[in-house]
């Protein structure tokens, strides 16, 4: 669905991502697991149209989209969840959704909008009586929530999240990667990028570890689990 | 008691210009981060249509205010294109230049369409008075205050009653986060250009009978208008609204109780006392309690 070919990023005379390649398949749950600095973020922006490649080729559902905008990015069903949120801070939570819903609201898909809000609050009940409230005041916690609310309501194929857990309680952390399960089960493929290895391995089927702007290891989850080098750089264990 | 009344009318009239031309650089600066700094040269054009439809053609006034609305999208769409999109990179301020540039163009043109000779657009609603007791107003300053009021009270509900108006606001606040919504942030850009624009030209359409139409009508207005923008926070329509009637309204009684020189030393005497006092304006939003 989702494939990268030998991509290169910089700023300016950095180079940051280096001959990065992998593979995000239908129905997929993908962690993007490394360390501060590794690239991630870039590499999501540059996949999401904000930051152009130097080289290399980004293909969504057979379509060549390197060279493409964001909003045409965001449009064909290829969304980002920022790292750190983003929200509108002085639009309310629902105007915030209906953001999200932009495209879909301009062709006259409110009632199936509105089906979705409701899915969406299914999903996190303690946004529910938010909605009118606005998105600054929001704890982290509820922001990441309507962030994610936000780009589900785009009704994406793919969905990638940079950092969803930062700054959360391991409680909310739990839930949160609850729903992102629920979402793949809806049909949603999910590119995840998170610095907790442990949760990230736990609901993803397949991981890439990235290193140095390029992918150092990759395997299914239970593959990753066992390696020593994922075991010590990543999970904090002694390996073997 | 009479003349008092009169003056604060008239410099009421003349605030709810300088708001109406003052939330046009407002628009922009929150979308894009850019001034048209030659507003003022773009309220003359509108000003020198209204002369063209409904004195020289004899058009009607709705048929002269829809045909200049459909010239002020045009021009907006092109002065844009050319004197802001080629040049809309973060870090270039050439725009500074090229808006203004367009506006003198504007004035030259103008002067060679129109000549240099004031001339005269009747009032829309004949030259009588409005009178109520010691009350005294022309029509055409009614108008202009009502204009203001309603034009006000539409973009406030565009910006937060429709859609386009939500993102207009998402576009403000970051055009990136925006445009991962897939929303195409370039051409509410144009857009917000072209209602700037537009809102120019409507200003000079319904002062033209006041000021008379020549090629430098609008020039000081729109310096004026630029001060209040600054003295209310480029970020605050509302405060705009209120600064700018409030200025004129002082303006008036300056003018009107001790000379009429003051008028033009005060706005900008005003607008620098506030840039050292309070630089994101008496009604804006200082960056650091920015979210
Ligand atoms: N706008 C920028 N200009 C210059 N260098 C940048 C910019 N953004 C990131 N970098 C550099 O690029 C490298 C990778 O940053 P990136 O944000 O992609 O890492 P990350 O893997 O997301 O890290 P983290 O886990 O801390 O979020 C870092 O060394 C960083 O300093
Ligand atoms: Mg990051």
């Amino acid at each position: 669905m989702l494939r990268i070919e030998e991509l290169c990023v910089g700023y300016g005379s950095l180079d940051v991502i280096r001959g990065l390649s992998f593979e995000v398949g239908q129905g997929e749950i993908i962690a993007l697991l490394g360390s501060n600095g590794a690239g991630k973020t870039t590499a999501l922006r540059t996949i999401a149209g904000l930051h152009r490649a130097a080289s290399g080729r980004i293909v969504f559902d057979e379509a060549d989209i390197t060279e493409w905008g964001a909003a045409r990015i965001a449009g064909c069903g290829l969304r980002l969840v920022p790292e750190g949120r983003q929200l509108f801070p002085d639009h309310t939570v629902m105007e915030n959704l209906e953001l999200g819903a932009y495209r879909r609201l301009r062709a006259g898909g409110k009632q199936a909008v509105r089906k979705d809000i409701g899915e969406f609050l299914d999903l996190f009940p303690a946004i529910g009586t938010l909605m009118g409230q606005k998105a600054g005041l929001l704890s982290g916690g509820e922001q990441q929530m309507v962030a994610i609310g936000r780009a589900f309501i785009g009704r994406p194929k793919l969905l990638m999240l940079d950092e969803p857990s930062l700054g959360l309680a391991p409680i909310l952390v739990k839930s949160l990667f609850e729903a992102l399960r629920k979402l793949r089960d809806g049909g949603m493929t999910l590119l995840l990028v998170e610095q907790m290895a442990q949760m990230a391995l736990d609901i993803c089927d397949r991981a890439y570890v990235l290193e140095a702007g390029s992918i150092r290891l990759s395997g299914n989850r239970n593959e990753l689990l066992d390696h020593p080098h994922v075991l010590e750089a990543y999970l904090g264990k002694a390996a073997g | 008691m009479e003349f008092f009344l009169h003056i604060l009318i008239s410099g009421i009239a003349t605030g709810a210009i300088y708001s109406l031309i003052a939330v046009g650089y407002s628009i922009t600066f929150s979308t894009m981060q850019i001034l048209n700094f030659a507003l003022g040269m773009w309220v003359m054009i509108g000003g020198m249509l209204t002369l063209t439809f409904n004195v020289m053609f004899g058009l009607d006034l709705a048929v002269t205010l829809l045909a200049l609305i459909v010239v002020m999208i045009l021009l907006g769409i092109v002065g844009e294109r050319v004197s802001v999109h080629p040049f809309f990179r973060a870090g270039s301020d050439v725009w500074v230049m090229s808006t203004l540039a367009v506006g003198f163009l504007f004035i030259n043109v103008a002067e060679l369409i129109w000549g240099r000779n004031p001339e005269p657009v009747p009032p829309f609603f004949g030259d009588g008075i409005i009178a109520v007791g010691a009350f005294a107003i022309f029509p055409q300053q009614l108008l202009v205050i009502v204009s203001a009021l309603v034009i006000f009270l539409a973009l406030h509900l565009f910006y937060y009653r429709t859609l386009l108006g939500k993102a207009f606001r998402a576009t403000a606040h970051s055009s990136e986060v925006t445009s991962l919504m897939g929303i195409n942030t370039r051409l509410i850009c144009v857009l917000s250009y072209v209602i700037t624009s537009v809102l120019a030209g409507v200003a000079g359409f319904i002062i033209v009978p006041i000021t008379f139409a020549e090629a430098q009508m609008g020039t000081v207005l729109g310096l004026k208008a630029f001060a209040i923008a600054i003295i209310a926070g480029l970020g605050a329509p509302r405060g705009i609204l209120v600064c700018g009637i409030a200025y004129g309204a002082l303006e008036g009684l300056a003018s009107g109780y001790f000379y009429t020189g003051i008028r033009d030393i005060l706005g900008f005497s005003l607008m620098i006392l506030v840039l050292f006092l309070r630089p994101e304006g008496l009604f804006g939003t200082p960056s650091s309690e920015r979210a």
